[in-house]
């Protein structure tokens, strides 16, 4: 160690950041002789932020397939019911629902409106073999308009009246027998997969078989519809059509944002998976942040003569507890991102059947850096101790320590 | 044994490692208990689950007429057909949900696991607003034998009015999942004079059949029986369905085994730093218990013995949290959280799995450091060396 670098004429002038400076500098260039001791730190950060990363790449997924919601489209369903399933709207009411003002019109001049029915198709994943359900929706002429984002990738569009399908892009993918040409197994016989469309990866495209409403209504023997999509001409329109649909006593329905309704299906499976997240995450934090006390404490200990040098040649006792921190936040550092890149390179883009609909999981910027932070707040309060009690030492007797 | 304080002596060196070392270890089996349980709880469900039992379900969404009962009862090696509704709705709130499964007499037979007898069942079509409550839903609640409460649904009754009213008759459980298990059980017969719409329909028929082997070819047999009908149905039997939604929620013995293994990954570096670090400082000491006449094999028994102690004491302190704490934890949680308490149950046998893994992890963390001491030359180590 060149000790000519610090000279004693230059300590008095030397500021609190030039002290912490070069007492960080010292203390992790002697970072390779307690090199074991800090792999703890290092590795306990990684499974930490490991871990708590992969869970919630699972709640970036379903936030991927309900944060899709556009702010013109709404969802007429009727009053009371909550969900979809629970909606029934009379064939009856669908003219009166598309007469409405605020309702858009399409480049065909009708009202972009879709009456939706649905059943459901037990389908069969190709990853374990098991069964699962996937949506069968049926939807109006008008669907496109009403969802501009949907279109055809491969194959073509279904016709009314022929038991026709087109399936979601990711369906054929995760299930078996699902691609262009599969016969599914329907109401009253067998349909054909006849295109492939996207839709902007939102819940439709992820785990939904499109066809046309009247045909499967009429091969279900269904009454009525269970819910009309709306196009509204603009986001202020909501209010407008809101007003016009409850103010008419001929209808009993409710009008939702499709962002309200998306907001609410996902609400509840993204709160339950942070929860998990922060659970285990903050579980295995403390006993990572347990490691890193003992690991801080025992460089303080190994450095005792090393700081009480410094202090003695009139290094602040600020400066030392700064550099205690770096150090323990520099380990956490490494180790949260070793952790992060494991659980993006493990799950980011992997496609997954999540209750029947195939998301995408991912790790976002803001998760990451969530994580790194985490990883610091541990490694904050596992330092800082340790600094304190290095920080505080008497200097007599620690320079004489062996 | 009589080198007991010696260990512990030698464990308690530097207090303050040693706790934090044993805090991290007690955190890590929480959290080890806790997978375990999850990943046990849904195992469980699966074996439970019979095969001898089918679930008829309507193919395509919507109810199914009560006449298909008689139809499914004449299928050869049925034994029993019952028909399943439910009423849903709420207690008091939107937050507490509540359902009322709507049968007959004959759900005796259908679920044997929960130990009714038919005077019960009977006595709920007499009282007609008598229901019979499991145990753990009576007392999320707080029921109690006789206690009368109205659910908010919105299924309407003849008289238009959507609060349904009832009577706790009896409280029991499910036996195959004791203390787990959240249902109600009403009368059939009530609910559907009641009811305003979908009289006569039902959700699921259970079917109970003589052979469980027989359990894929009878299902077929119903399925085909209605195939051409307006309203086909799927037959699965109860072990399919329960494989299939344990597994759409995702691949959870993954999920969990991944987490098990990083937790237990961190441990063994953290306590196997902490006792080389430890054997490392005492180098001297041990020296002279060489010196004084301890083998090597005792030397190196006497680390082994602070790792075990350390790990076993740490291990059961996390285990017996989960057994015994997380349990009234989950009893304050709010009771529109569904049934993830039932999964957080720890069974013996995972906490058996527990304490073999911190035997396991004591041995390997304290491995090195005791070959060290096994190792060490007394005349270097005595001179500093």
């Amino acid at each position: 160690m060149s000790w000519t670098r610090w000279p004693a004429a230059e300590e008095k002038k030397m500021g609190f950041l030039g002290q912490t400076g070069t007492v960080t500098r010292l203390g992790l260039s002697t970072l390779r002789n307690r090199f074991g001791a800090s792999l703890v730190v290092v590795i306990g950060m990684a499974c930490v932020v490991g871990a708590l990363l992969s869970i919630l790449s699972l709640s970036t997924g379903v936030m991927n397939v309900v944060g899709h919601g556009h702010k013109d489209r709404a969802i007429v369903m009727s009053q009371g019911a909550q969900f979809e399933g629970a909606s029934t709207i009379k064939r009856a009411d669908l003219g009166t629902i598309s007469d409405a003002p605020g309702v858009m019109k399409a480049a065909d001049g009708r009202p972009a409106v879709s009456a939706e029915i649905f059943s459901n198709l037990s389908v069969y994943k190709k990853s374990d073999g098991l069964f699962t359900f996937v949506a069968v929706r049926g939807v109006g002429t008008e669907a496109q308009a009403v969802r501009p984002e949907l279109h055809i990738v491969k194959g073509r569009m279904f016709q009314p009246g022929k038991f026709e399908v087109i399936v979601g892009k990711n369906i054929p993918t995760l299930y078996k027998d699902m691609d262009i040409g599969s016969k599914l197994d329907l109401p009253q016989g067998q349909w054909t997969v006849v295109g492939i469309f996207e839709s902007g990866g939102d819940i439709l495209e992820g785990g939904t078989v499109l066809t046309d409403a009247d045909t499967l209504s009429s091969a279900l023997r269904a009454p009525a519809y269970k819910s009309v999509w709306v196009r509204l001409k603009s986001p202020a329109d909501f209010a407008t059509l809101r007003k016009a649909l409850t103010a008419n006593p001929s209808l009993s329905v409710e009008l939702t944002s499709e962002t309200d309704y998306l907001k609410r299906e996902g609400a509840n499976i993204n709160t339950i998976l942070t929860v998990i997240a922060f659970v285990v995450g903050g579980i295995m934090g403390l006993g990572a942040m347990f490691g890193a006390l003992n690991t801080m404490y025992s460089a303080v200990s190994s450095r005792k003569v090393e700081i009480a040098t410094l202090r003695a040649i009139g290094f602040g006792g600020g400066a030392v507890i700064f550099s205690v921190l770096a150090e323990s936040l520099f380990l956490a550092l490494v180790g949260a991102l070793i952790g992060a890149f494991f659980a993006w390179a493990a799950f980011a883009g992997h496609l997954q059947s999540f209750g029947g609909v195939a998301i995408k999981l991912g790790i976002t910027p803001r998760q990451g850096m969530g994580g790194v932070f985490f990883a610091f707040v541990l490694a904050f309060i596992g330092g800082i101790f340790p600094a304190l009690k290095a920080a505080r030492q008497p200097i007599a007797t620690a320079i004489r320590a062996t | 044994m009589k080198y007991l304080p010696l260990v512990l002596a030698g464990l308690w060196r530097k207090p303050a490692r040693t706790i934090f070392t044993f805090l991290s270890v007690v955190v890590a089996f929480i959290l080890f208990g806790i997978m375990a349980s999850i990943e046990s709880g849904f195992a469980k469900q699966v074996a439970v689950a019979r095969l001898d039992r089918l679930y008829v379900d309507t193919r395509f969404g919507g109810n199914m007429p009560i006449a298909y009962q008689n139809k499914i009862a004449a299928i050869p090696g049925v034994t029993i057909v019952e028909p399943v509704v439910s009423l849903n709705g709420y207690w008091k709130d939107p937050k507490n949900p509540a359902g009322v499964t709507m049968a007959d007499e004959h759900y005796v037979e259908a679920r044997p696991e929960y130990h009714l007898t038919h005077e019960q069942m009977r006595s709920l079509d007499r009282s007609r607003t008598g229901v019979i409550v499991s145990k753990t839903f009576a007392k999320r609640y707080n029921w109690k034998i006789g206690e009368r409460f109205a659910l908010t649904s919105p299924t309407p009754q003849t008289d238009g009015s959507k609060a349904w009213t009832f009577e706790v008759a009896a409280i029991t459980d499910n036996y195959d999942f004791p203390d787990a298990a959240l249902f109600m059980l009403g009368s059939y017969k009530y609910f559907d004079e009641a009811r305003v719409t979908e009289k006569g329909m039902v959700q699921r028929f259970l079917v109970r059949i003589a052979n469980p082997d027989r359990s894929a070819e009878i299902g077929r047999t119903i399925d085909n029986l209605f195939a051409n009908s307006p309203q086909p149905t799927r037959t699965l039997s109860e072990k399919a369905n329960a494989q299939a939604a344990t597994a759409s929620i995702g691949d959870i013995t993954f999920f969990t085994r991944s987490i098990i293994g990083a937790v237990l990954f961190m441990l063994l570096f953290l306590t196997g730093n902490t006792l080389m670090q430890s054997v490392r400082e005492r180098t001297p000491e041990f020296a002279v218990l060489k010196t004084i006449g301890f083998s090597d094999r005792g030397v190196l028994g006497l680390v082994l013995a602070e790792s075990v102690i350390l790990c076993i004491l740490a291990g059961l302190a996390g285990l017996c949290f989960d057994k015994f704490v997380v349990p009234v934890l989950i009893g304050l949680l709010p009771s529109n959280s569904g049934n993830a308490g039932a999964l957080l149950m720890m069974p013996w046998s995972a906490a058996a799995t527990g304490m073999a893994f911190a035997l396991l992890m004591a041995g390997i963390a304290g491995f090195f450091p005791a070959l060290r001491v096994k190792r060490l030359n007394v005349v270097d180590a005595l001179a500093g060396r």
